[in-house]
């Protein structure tokens, strides 16, 4: 073999450096990050600056807003939790009552629709739990309405604004449209029976992973109420949960998951997330980040009882 | 900061985006994490983009940025994120034959410890100067040298034993 000098060899090294793939990803996220930066001219910085003044209905003239973009990402950030449930006592015998629907669920129905308009289609199904015109019942409706409406806004306010970053960064109107961005709101029944009936509920917007929202819901069709992981496990389920958890992990070999003193599994907490599966064993959920690299998604742990 | 000093900036940032996307990804090598440390590096540029008093330095400046956030993200999320296979499958695709010395050798710049693989990394892929990298790093020039020197002889070590004979 030829001996090549060692600084020769380390340039020749570069073509696989340069080799690195780019994702496509990298352009939006650039045009994200840039928002209202603008390389064209000094024209279409004020006509996208003048659109949003109209419809904040403020006097900020062509003034360039830093923090916007920083607004943006932080508005990106994935946000989570369990909604507490309480469900009235006769709402159980209403539900029972009901018959079978669609044979998906004996207790939801959903109400599903299409919005499109040129720039996304929003897809949407929202499940309902049937009979419920009163009590608490009616609240995990409303509370799963208000999600719903909430997340399509956002998405919708998330998309326009990364459609002005788009433009400003020489994208075209056409092209945008071509993009065919999507947003879809679904739901998720983990496990039913005569007592029990665990539900998660999704959205996501299929150009910007760090939007997905998910919540649980869990609820015990006999004394209507929310299931925590206390019910399911008992008095000491922290310590039940950590351990099955750590040794999990443990046993893990892909290396995705974080060192404890680098910000990786510690315990759970009471509000930490879960859905309870077929077998009838809560499945402790994290979020992506929360204690492994985002190549592990989000990590799942069955707690066998 | 003057309309035309954004302009150059934002175009700065466009036109070099891959580069960035490399280097940030040559520390975590993983493909989210790499995007977000762009986007996070871009956004905080462009906040403190008054900072930047001549825009000759824009190159410099911003790689202290990108190489600030490259090693807080692995600070925050743990050093050691994997190359996901199908990523490394990918990029030594066709060049496990030919490019077979090339590759033990990228490994091992890979592998150096973060402070000698950023010198090594901006001066043999991003052709910096030692001056300009002591910009980036925010040390002294006799600390990048001492940087590349053990970081050299590291390689050295690692990848002269077989060759040798």
């Amino acid at each position: 073999m030829k001996a090549k000098g060692l600084e020769e060899r380390l340039l020749d090294t570069k073509k696989i450096y340069e080799k690195i793939e780019i994702p496509a990803e990298l352009n939006e996220r650039m045009g994200l990050a840039l928002g209202e930066m603008s390389k064209g001219t000094e024209q279409k910085t004020e006509m996208i600056q003048t659109r949003r003044d109209e419809k904040r209905g403020n006097h900020m003239k062509k003034k360039w807003s830093w923090k916007k973009t920083t607004g943006l990402v932080a508005a990106c950030a994935v946000f989570c939790f369990t909604a507490g449930l309480n469900i009235s006592p006769t709402f159980a015998t209403d539900m029972q009552a009901n018959p079978v629907l669609g044979g998906i669920s004996k207790v939801l129905t959903f109400r599903s629709y299409e919005i499109s308009d040129g720039d996304k289609t929003i897809s949407t199904e929202i499940p309902q739990v049937d009979g419920a015109e009163e009590g608490y019942s009616k609240e995990v409706n409303e509370q799963i309405q208000k999600i719903v409406a909430d997340y399509e806004a956002k998405a919708a306010k998330d998309i326009e604004a990364y459609k002005e970053a788009f433009l400003a960064t020489g994208g075209t109107e056409e092209e945008f449209q071509a993009k065919n961005i999507k947003v879809n709101v679904d739901y998720e029944v983990k496990s039913e029976t005569e007592d029990i009936l665990s539900l998660v509920l999704t959205g996501y917007e299929d150009w910007n992973a760090s939007t997905a929202v998910t919540e649980y819901y869990n609820i015990n069709l006999k004394d209507n109420s929310e299931i925590t992981l206390e019910d399911l496990l008992g008095p000491d389920y922290i310590n039940i949960a950590n351990e099955s958890i750590q040794a999990q992990i443990a046993a893990d070999s892909s290396g995705l998951y974080f060192e404890e003193e680098m910000g990786g599994f510690t315990t759970i907490t009471p509000e930490t997330n879960f859905y309870i599966n077929e077998a009838g064993n809560p499945v402790i959920v994290f979020q992506k980040y929360e204690i492994a690299a985002g190549a592990a998604g989000m990590p799942e742990f069955e707690i066998r009882k | 900061m003057s309309q035309n000093q954004k302009e150059v900036l934002a175009a700065y940032l466009i036109a070099n985006q891959e580069k960035f996307y490399r280097l940030a990804f040559s520390y975590v090598r993983n493909q989210e994490a790499a995007l977000d440390i762009v986007q996070n590096a871009v956004v905080k540029g462009l906040e403190h983009a008054e900072s930047i008093r001549e825009m000759a330095y824009v190159r410099t400046w911003f790689y202290r940025i990108l190489v600030n956030e490259s090693l807080s993200y692995m600070k925050k999320y743990g050093r050691e994120v994997p190359l996901e296979p199908e990523q490394m499958r990918e990029i030594l695709d066709g060049s496990k034959e030919e490019w077979q010395e090339e590759s033990e050798m990228y490994q091992a710049v890979m592998g150096l410890p973060e402070e000698m693989k950023t010198v090594v990394v901006l001066r043999f892929y991003e052709d910096m100067t030692l001056a300009e990298i002591a910009e980036v790093t925010g040390s002294s020039l006799s600390q990048v040298k001492y940087r590349l020197y053990t970081g050299l002889e590291k390689l050295r070590q690692q990848c002269y034993q077989e060759v040798a004979t």
